[in-house]
């Protein structure tokens, strides 16, 4: 009998059974059907709408009737527009605020927490729960509890002696930094289950050979948490800022962009642009722009993470 | 014989990949799912918007109609001012919306656009009743489309008699404020004792522009004034312009009283909600309001009486008066399911009885019709004395209500309240005004 490689089962390095080739291919196919409903839903949920505010971005529409295409005129109207550079430079600001004041503040909380901590359980719940009231309630709460003579805040602050005729929000210089103090306050609780969910990872090990070699606690902290949850960290810090940078709903609920646009972010410009004035082409244009800067900043985000693991 | 052996990552693959398909095809089922049809049972259900505030008015409304029309079921859907003026065009223009609807944005857009049933033939009848002023604000090129929810007045500062009393404030015998100098005197009696002058909201989106169309309609003759009122209408010759004394004067004098301390603190980072609380509470001495609030104070069981008073015009000026509004106007969106039956319900609403019952006498509005009975009214005290006052001393039309809100209400409010803020001056924000409604037309 002639031997033959098939009849050997002996094949040529780099080649595959015949049988093996055709399920494979098989499975490409069965996963490819698979997954085509949820790329169909992507599409039309996120990709069309995405293909349309760029198309009406090009053109001039009120909302009644069809848009006209004006070409660049839209970009170039946006772009010469002082109103659009300060409520960028603004958001930009208010989105870095956020996230920088959410990631500190959690981190702590997390640390504490994951160090065991007296109460730590009711802590995990206690801090969570601001992540879960609907940002338009807690608009309309805060907004009420920064007012003059019947808010909360200016009654405690009136009950130490500090006066509670606070008007924070009808100020324009300091809108802004209420905003930022109820932003990070909705925000905290989300990026603390992040945190601490990445710092309970840890292995005690790590921290108990630490002990032994005499690291304190603030040594373990900078030299082992820190590094070991860095990955964590920027997660939560961009996811933070995008949210931010993206947020309406609680800066329209306690100032509306006010007082004198000093707290005019770009969702709100948008919004503005196109349900108060039935300017669609201008509001879709300014989406468009913050959505490219998001992108970049993403971008930038994940290469940076993807570094440092890199680097590990 | 083979045997197969599926690998490792198949073993995983499959069980994830049905998951997936059975996710998606669950969102896809989800996603096509239809509206529920307002037919059902031979019922129809006629769908229609309204105002929180509303509510007794419309209980006597629906009730009505549901007895004159039986297998008809009306359904009302609550929409906030904020969704009025800005997201409900779209709603009207959609191929789903409510069969009644309230007027939004620039809804004369609508109209031209087709969006709106045409009422000619429901007017025949109800045209010759309006009262005068009413028949122009519900017209789009000589066609109605809109029908109103009644008259009401707005722009009276209402206050607190017994927080008067106890401040020494004299009421003026005609409820008129005379001058600035009158206005700051009272508002210092009122914070002598501990309470506060107007309360305003500054961040609702609209009063600002109720103080600016008293003001401009006291510094204005009957001329010039309708030359404001007309300004947006590219048909019409632009007689006027934002930057002529008469507007910038009203701007300085509104800025002035803002300076002085009229209106409370942190009343640039107020709603009108957080604003009548003060007034409720006892706090406010005062609070700008319309004709509707006097059923409010009712429903609200206030410890005080309250009363009201027009605040003064720009100085130099004789005149001063409420502002009259013939209300939200309501329209049948020509996609609407029950378009006829919608026809039926807003000429039910224009009818005397209606008009009487469930306008008038639930202290909402005042009749916007003329044959209503007004001996059959029993509004409270406070509403017919602003009858009164409206009937003795007259009232301005409303330069907010009638230029269309993307270049008129949308404009001057935030303006003012940057003006109040010290972020610009009256001359900048009469500019900007003048920017706008040269860009309508």
């Amino acid at each position: 009998m002639v031997k033959t490689m098939e009849s050997t089962g002996l094949r040529l390095v780099g080649t595959r059974a015949p049988g093996v080739t055709a399920r494979k291919r098989r499975q490409k196919v069965l996963m490819a059907v698979t997954i085509l409903p949820a790329v169909l839903m992507i599409v039309a949920f996120f990709g069309v709408p995405a293909l349309q505010a760029v198309i009406l971005s090009v053109s001039r529409w009120s909302g009644v009737g069809d848009p006209t295409l004006v070409g660049a005129d839209n970009y170039v109207t946006v772009l010469s527009s002082p109103l659009f550079y300060a409520s960028l430079v603004r958001t930009l600001l208010y989105a870095a605020a956020t996230s920088l004041g959410i990631t500190l503040i959690a981190t702590f909380l997390a640390a504490a927490v994951s160090s065991g901590v007296a109460g730590s359980r009711f802590y995990r719940v206690i801090w969570f729960a601001p992540a879960v009231a609907p940002a338009a309630a807690v608009g309309v709460f805060w907004s009420t509890a920064f007012q003059p003579r019947i808010g909360t805040v200016n009654a405690i602050l009136g009950g130490l002696g500090l006066g509670d005729d606070h008007a924070w929000l009808a100020r324009t210089d300091t809108a802004i930094y209420v905003l930022i103090f109820v932003s990070i306050w909705g925000g905290v609780g989300f990026a603390f289950l992040l945190l601490l969910g990445g710092m309970e990872q840890i292995p005690l090990s790590v921290y108990e050979a630490a002990r032994i070699d005499g690291a304190s606690a603030l040594r373990q902290f900078f030299s082992i948490t820190l590094p070991l949850v860095r990955p964590v960290l920027a997660i939560t810090a961009t996811l933070q800022l995008i949210w931010a940078f993206n947020g309406f709903t609680l800066v329209w609920g306690l100032t509306k962009g006010g007082p004198a646009e000093s707290t005019l972010t770009l969702p709100v410009l948008v919004y503005k642009e196109g349900f108060q004035f039935f300017r669609f082409g201008e509001a879709s244009t300014v989406a468009v722009i913050a959505g490219v800067i998001l992108i970049v900043i993403g971008f930038f985000a994940m290469r940076l993470s993807q570094s440092q693991q890199g680097d590990k | 014989m083979s045997t197969k052996i599926s690998s490792p990552s198949a073993r995983v693959g499959r069980p994830i990949a049905a998951l997936a398909l059975a996710t998606a095809t669950l969102f896809a089922v989800s996603a096509c799912s239809g509206a529920a049809s307002t037919e059902a049972d031979g019922e129809t259900t006629l769908t229609v918007q309204i105002s929180a505030e509303w509510g007794p008015m419309m209980d006597i409304l629906v009730s009505t109609f549901e007895a004159e029309n039986p297998g008809v079921t009306v359904e009302l859907q609550t929409i906030t001012p904020e969704q009025k003026s800005t997201t409900n065009s779209q709603l009207i223009s959609s191929s789903n919306p409510p069969d009644v609807a309230q007027a939004s944005g620039d809804w004369r857009d609508l109209a031209r656009n087709g969006d709106l049933e045409p009422l000619d033939d429901i007017f025949e009848e109800i045209a010759p009743r309006l009262t005068e002023g009413t028949a122009e604000q519900l017209q789009v090129d000589g066609t109605y489309y809109g029908v109103p929810t009644g008259n009401a007045y707005v722009g009276m500062a209402y206050y607190n008699v017994e927080l008067f009393e106890e401040a020494g404030i004299e009421i003026p015998a005609d409820r008129r404020i005379a001058s600035n100098a009158d206005l700051y005197d009272i508002v210092n009696k009122l914070k002598a004792v501990g309470a506060e002058g107007v309360a305003i909201g500054g961040t609702g989106g609209y009063q600002f522009g109720w103080l600016v169309d008293g003001l401009l309609a006291s510094a204005t003759s009957e001329e010039e004034l309708a030359g404001f009122l007309s300004s947006a209408d590219p048909s019409a010759d632009l007689d006027v312009s934002y930057t002529d004394p008469a507007f910038v004067q009203s701007l300085e004098t509104l800025k002035a009283w803002g300076d002085n301390g009229v209106f409370q603190e942190g009343y640039l980072g107020a709603d009108p909600a957080q604003a009548s609380a003060l007034y409720y509470q006892g706090i406010a001495g005062m609070i700008l309001g319309g004709s509707w609030y006097v059923g409010q104070f009712e429903e609200n069981n206030l410890e005080f009486t309250s009363d009201f008073l027009i605040l003064p015009p720009v100085d130099g000026a004789e005149d001063s008066k409420m502002l009259l509004i013939t209300g939200t106007s309501m329209v049948v969106p020509s996609a609407g399911a029950n378009v006829e039956l919608a026809k039926k319900f807003v000429e039910l609403w224009q009818s005397d009885e209606m008009q009487l019952q469930a306008v008038a006498n639930t202290d909402f509005s005042f009749p916007n019709v003329t044959t209503v009975d007004l001996s059959a009214l029993t509004i409270a005290p406070l509403g017919a004395a602003i009858v009164e006052q409206a009937s003795s001393a007259g009232t301005f039309p409303m330069w907010s209500a009638v230029v269309p809100g993307p270049v008129g209400q949308q404009v001057i409010d935030p303006n003012v309240q940057g003006m109040l803020a010290g972020a610009s001056t009256p001359e900048e924000v009469a500019a900007k005004q003048q920017t706008a409604i040269e860009g309508a037309r």
